[in-house]
Parts: C-alpha cells; sequence; structure tokens
C-alpha cells in the first residue's frame, strides 16, 4: 500500500444528491478549502457516489510537462484531452498536475507540498475543470454564473463575464430578501419537470466601494451570512437567467433577449463545455432548455450601485 | 470568443429568374460531424467542437442549416427560403450560395 493511501483524508459531498465526492489529503486542505464551496458537508457514510475527485500530495514532481496549448485552458491550467476523450491530462503552472478518467469517472490532482500563492490558483483551476467534466459526463452542467430564489421560489441564473456586476446583482437581491445560491459557479440538472439550479455557494467579492456607492475597483471579500441568512435550498427549478452588463453612465434598464442570446451568454460562461465531445450534446440540451425559459438582460447603471431596493424595484416585474 | 456569422436577413423582394439546373446545383451538403447545433425559437447556435468556435445563425441562416440537416439539395433549399420569407428565387439562390460559402469558410460544412 503506498504512502498516500494511509494519510488520512476529508471527503465532500459537492452535490445535494452526493453523487460527486470530493476527497483531500488533509495535508492539502488548506488548498482544496479556497474552492470547496461553503454549502457542501461532509460525504454521508452511506454514499455511493457516482464520480470522484482526490487531491494528493504529488509523490514526485515528474507529472507531465504542458506541451501545445492544451483542448481547454482555465487561468495557468491546460487540459489536454485525448483523441477518444477518455481521459485528460491536466498541467498547471505551479508544478500541479493530474489526469481526469472520462470513462471511469474520476479524477486525481497532484500538488506540490506547501508551495506559493500560484499553487493555491493552479488548484482551483484544476478543481473547476476536473468537477466541470465530470459532471458533464453525468449529464450536468457546470456554468460560471450566479443564481438567486425568489420568494414566489423560483430561481434566475445571473450570468455575465467577470465585473459584469453579476456578484453585485446578487448580493442586492440577497439583501432585499431573495436567497442566494451562488455568485461564481453553479450546476444545472435537465429532467422531465424542467432544470434545476445547484448553487457552489462562496464568499463574494464586492467592490470595496459597495457600501457607500463609489466604485473603486478593488475587491474586497463578503461572506455570504453578511447579506441573507442561511441559504434553505441547494436546488431549485429554473425560471430563466438574466444577464448583466455594466454601463455606469446610463439608468439600469431591463430587456428581454433572443433564447439564441441567452444560450451564446451560457456558453461563453461555460470553457469546458466543448472540451469532451461525448458529453457536449447533453449540456447543449441542459443550456438550450435553460435559453428557452425568460432571458433578460439587465444594464447596471450607477443609478443602482449598492442601492439594492432601487435594482430590486427594476427587477421585481421580471422575477417577482 | 464568439464568432457571429451574419446571414443577411433583409432579403428583398423581386422578379423571378430562371434557376440554373445544371447537375451540381442538385448536390447534397454535408454537415461537419464536429457541429452540434441548438435551434432556439427561430434561430440556431452551431458549436464546432473541433475549433471550439461557436456562431449564432439569424432566422434565415437557420432555415438554411435545417434544410441542410434534413438532407435537402441546394434548389429545395431554396425553395424553403422562397416559402419561408418575402424573398424572389434570385435573390434566394444568391443568399444560398453566400450562406453556403460562409459555413465551409468555417469548417461547418465537409468540403
Amino acid at each position: 500500500m503506498s504512502a498516500n493511501a494511509n494519510r488520512a483524508r476529508l471527503t465532500h459531498a459537492l452535490l445535494e444528491d452526493q453523487s460527486l465526492i470530493l476527497e483531500s489529503q488533509v495535508e492539502c486542505w488548506p488548498l482544496v478549502r479556497a474552492w470547496l464551496p461553503l454549502n457542501c458537508e461532509a460525504a454521508a457514510s452511506t454514499a455511493r457516489p457516482r464520480a470522484t475527485l482526490a487531491v494528493e500530495i504529488a509523490r514526485s514532481n515528474a507529472g507531465p510537462r504542458s506541451s501545445g496549448k492544451g483542448t481547454l485552458r482555465v487561468g495557468s491550467v491546460r487540459a489536454h484531452v485525448d483523441e477518444h476523450a477518455a481521459r485528460v491530462r491536466l498541467v498547471g503552472a505551479a508544478e500541479c498536475w493530474g489526469w481526469v478518467d472520462l470513462d471511469g469517472l474520476h479524477a486525481s490532482l497532484q500538488v506540490p507540498p506547501g508551495g506559493p500563492e500560484a499553487v493555491a490558483a493552479d488548484v482551483y483551476s484544476m478543481l473547476t475543470i476536473a468537477s466541470a467534466l465530470l459532471l458533464g459526463r453525468s449529464g450536468r452542467g457546470l456554468i460560471h454564473a450566479g443564481a438567486i430564489v425568489a420568494p414566489e421560489r423560483n430561481a434566475w441564473l445571473i450570468v455575465g463575464d467577470a465585473r459584469s456586476g453579476k456578484s453585485t446583482t446578487c448580493a442586492s437581491l440577497a439583501i432585499t430578501g431573495c436567497e442566494l445560491l451562488s455568485d461564481d459557479q453553479v450546476v444545472l440538472t435537465r429532467s422531465e419537470e424542467g432544470v434545476a439550479v445547484e448553487g457552489w455557494l462562496r464568499p463574494l467579492h464586492l467592490d470595496e466601494g459597495w457600501p457607500d456607492g463609489v466604485p473603486r475597483g478593488r475587491r474586497r471579500t463578503v461572506h455570504p451570512a453578511e447579506l441573507t441568512g442561511e441559504p434553505r435550498s441547494r436546488s431549485v427549478q429554473l425560471a430563466g437567467a438574466l444577464f448583466t452588463s455594466v454601463v455606469a453612465a446610463e439608468r439600469t434598464s431591463v430587456s428581454v433577449i433572443s433564447a439564441a442570446d441567452a444560450f451564446t451568454g451560457m456558453v461563453r460562461q461555460s470553457p469546458w463545455l466543448m472540451a469532451d465531445r461525448r458529453a457536449a450534446e447533453s449540456v447543449v440540451e441542459t443550456l438550450s432548455s435553460v435559453a428557452r425559459l425568460s432571458a433578460y438582460a439587465v444594464q447596471l447603471g450607477l443609478d443602482t450601485f449598492s442601492q439594492p431596493d432601487r435594482l430590486r424595484a427594476v427587477l421585481d416585474p421580471v422575477i417577482g | 470568443m464568439t464568432r457571429v456569422l451574419l446571414v443577411k436577413s433583409d432579403c428583398v423582394r423581386g422578379y423571378p429568374t430562371m434557376v440554373d439546373d445544371s447537375p451540381d446545383r442538385l448536390e447534397r451538403v454535408a454537415l461537419s460531424k464536429d457541429v452540434l447545433t441548438a435551434h432556439l425559437e427561430g434561430e440556431a447556435v452551431l458549436l464546432h467542437l473541433g475549433t471550439k468556435q461557436y456562431y449564432h445563425l439569424n432566422e434565415t441562416g437557420a432555415v438554411i442549416w435545417k434544410a441542410l440537416e434534413q438532407g435537402l439539395d441546394l434548389d429545395r433549399i431554396v425553395g424553403r427560403l422562397v416559402e419561408h420569407f418575402d424573398v424572389d428565387l434570385a435573390t434566394a439562390t444568391t443568399e444560398v450560395e453566400r450562406v453556403l460559402s460562409e459555413l465551409r469558410d468555417r469548417d461547418l460544412l465537409e468540403s
């Protein structure tokens, strides 16, 4: 038995149904904790996961070196998917590496002991890529987006590029009574009833000037508990999607967008979608189902920055 | 990065003209096996799994693509455009040829 097999591990369920499990050696925990969603609890001893991710201290630094630009890049991590879409090599910039067995539904991520801050960034990106690919094989879609639950118990995706006002919109809606599922990453699951969204809740990174209404361009970390009560739900049916952008000089406004525009907006936030051609069709169908729900462009002006009630009033006709 | 395939949609009515019915016009065009399609309320989005690019087709482009998916030959695709839009045969023919050329340039069709 190898030394790694004997090391103590922490095991967390990444989804409510415990179908995706993250195992981390205790020594890797400080790196993993930054990525692990706040609402993911220790896995039940009875869990029978469909897919697993393991994070371990590298036994050697003889991992694969990056060759070529890869199939997919997130942060400094490149993913190389083989021609059969069966196995993925992950190569980071900070001696982090790993692989994903897409048929066996298992990922193994190797990290150097200790190491600089870059290691933490690589671990974050590798966990995101590996979980997205494993979820895809389970017919689920990971998307870089936020989600809130309106009082009528309908969930809305909040989609946008970095600095598009996505987190600020999530925070404003959370303060005004919506439930915050996530401002960062959500998992979509399609069924006969529609599409359910499950949030991976993490601390938010809001503009330092948000409390006093003057954007400063620097971020501060805000724990979700500072904005709203404990989340009540993990998985909620989606009613639609809001696509945010900032046009500071204009007044905040909402307008309907086409299903095709909504779809491309979500594809843009799912860079892993086309990496695994055997999972892509199912994920495309899921995103299409979301796009056919209600979709709106939310153009955010300074008039609603740090004015949650005003933003809520603009969005109320849409989200209720 | 979004690559928007601009498909002309402002076709105008004109006078019908004769269609060239030489044999090469009856060819069927094969779609690339690397392309996934999302049909969305009259429009379509094509995802090329090889190049990792995606393309937004407007209504006209989506009708042409749907016809290609159904294996229609060029004459029948032109006929479908005439049927769906307020457009004459000559304009529709030019439009279909232009769109096919654009699709080929982006490796969305088998060469």
